[in-house]
């Protein structure tokens, strides 16, 4: 009996639930976002009743767009006043406001309806992951990461890549090019620049 | 003929005269005996003590003998990456780094020994991977700051990934 009155709490309760947004498309994860703030992955779902939970978004400020797409959609605003339209191109309105993309993509994955203002306060962004104490307490649960992160080159330790098989081998008469190290390339620039700086003051 | 048309036909028959009499002058030049043998993998090795500099060209095994993959070669002699029958993509860092010199730059087709569209595919994915910056280390040399390779615009500090390949 005290057991079905904890389940029904459990349904009715409004979880808090974490997404890291690092390397991950914004449209996309938005799409994700959105289920969870409206309340879709519940069986309880009704679009009149509010059964929406709090998503927490940290890491928004590495967020991936695709190809060339930091340098080629423009975000629309008007004021509705005179003169009042603007475009900015997606890089400089992250450099402005680095959560403000996930907010946009979001507010367009929402129902378009007068609930949506409603869903966007339960959606909290965070640039890094600085996120206020008080709403780290309240978070339960994960989102998972729709894109899988990639590894780069140097996430693998020397010996698993000498133990790589290669494709080809170097010919005959082939010269290696050894790179050197960032330590040396400092100690000679530092003596281009001394020496710069000797001619000039002769 | 018009004096133009003849002025450039002789220009020409000079230049060709020019440059087999160099040609003939190198192939003298490589008849002479050498010490050492010449086909062999080496690496430069420049050091400075003093006044001296002592640039050496110092003769070494190839360090990826044991490793390179072995293929049943049927009659028809693919290139290394055909004959694999690979789906490649640009998160494949352990073979699209094979293709990539010390110094950053690509290595070229004669070295590689890629046919050439596969080598065409094999900058376009180098090119993916730098910018999803996923091969930090193998970016070409610091640059003097006249002429910089690199730009440094500020779209370039936000990370960027590839359509076809990350779908979970």
């Amino acid at each position: 009996m005290a057991h079905n009155r904890v389940v029904q709490w459990n349904t009715m309760a409004r979880t808090w639930w974490l997404f890291d947004a690092k390397y991950q498309c914004p449209l996309r994860s938005a799409e994700k976002i959105c289920m969870y703030l409206e309340g879709r992955h519940k069986p309880v779902y009704h679009p009149l009743s509010d059964v929406g939970d709090h998503v927490v978004v940290i890491n928004t400020r590495h967020v991936a767009m695709v190809d060339d797409l930091w340098r080629k959609h423009h975000y629309e605003h008007d004021t509705r006043y005179a003169r009042g339209k603007s475009k900015t191109t997606a890089w400089k309105l992250h450099e402005a406001d680095p959560t403000k993309i996930i907010y946009k993509s979001v507010f367009r994955a929402g129902p378009k309806n007068l609930l949506r203002p409603n869903l966007m306060r339960r959606l909290h962004l965070y640039p890094d992951e600085d996120v206020p104490e008080d709403i780290l307490g309240n978070i339960s649960d994960v989102i998972r990461q729709i894109q899988v992160v990639p590894k780069t080159f140097e996430d693998y330790t020397d010996e698993e890549r000498e133990a790589f098989p290669k494709l080809f081998d170097w010919p005959e008469d082939h010269v290696l090019f050894k790179r050197k190290t960032l330590e040396e390339q400092l100690k000679e620039i530092e003596k281009e620049q001394l020496a710069e700086e000797a001619k000039k003051k002769k | 003929m018009s004096a133009t048309m003849r002025f450039i036909s002789n220009l020409h028959r000079i230049s060709f005269s020019l440059l087999r009499m160099q040609k003939e002058s190198v192939t003298l030049k490589k008849r002479f005996l050498h010490s050492t043998s010449t086909l062999y993998l080496r690496e430069v090795i420049q050091k400075t003590e003093g006044n001296v500099t002592t640039v050496e060209g110092r003769m070494i095994d190839s360090p990826r003998k044991d490793q390179v993959l072995k293929v049943d070669d049927t009659d028809k002699k693919l290139c290394p990456l055909c004959r694999l029958n690979l789906d490649i993509n640009y998160t494949d860092i352990m073979i699209i780094s094979q293709f990539v010199q010390e110094d950053g730059e690509v290595v070229p087709r004669q070295i590689s020994g890629l046919c050439y569209p596969q080598h065409a595919r094999m900058k376009k994915l180098i090119h993916e991977a730098h910018t999803a910056g996923l091969m930090q280390n193998l970016r070409p040399h610091i640059y003097p700051k006249e002429y910089s390779q690199m730009s440094d615009h500020a779209w370039k500090k936000y990370n960027v990934y590839y359509h076809d390949v990350i779908d979970d």
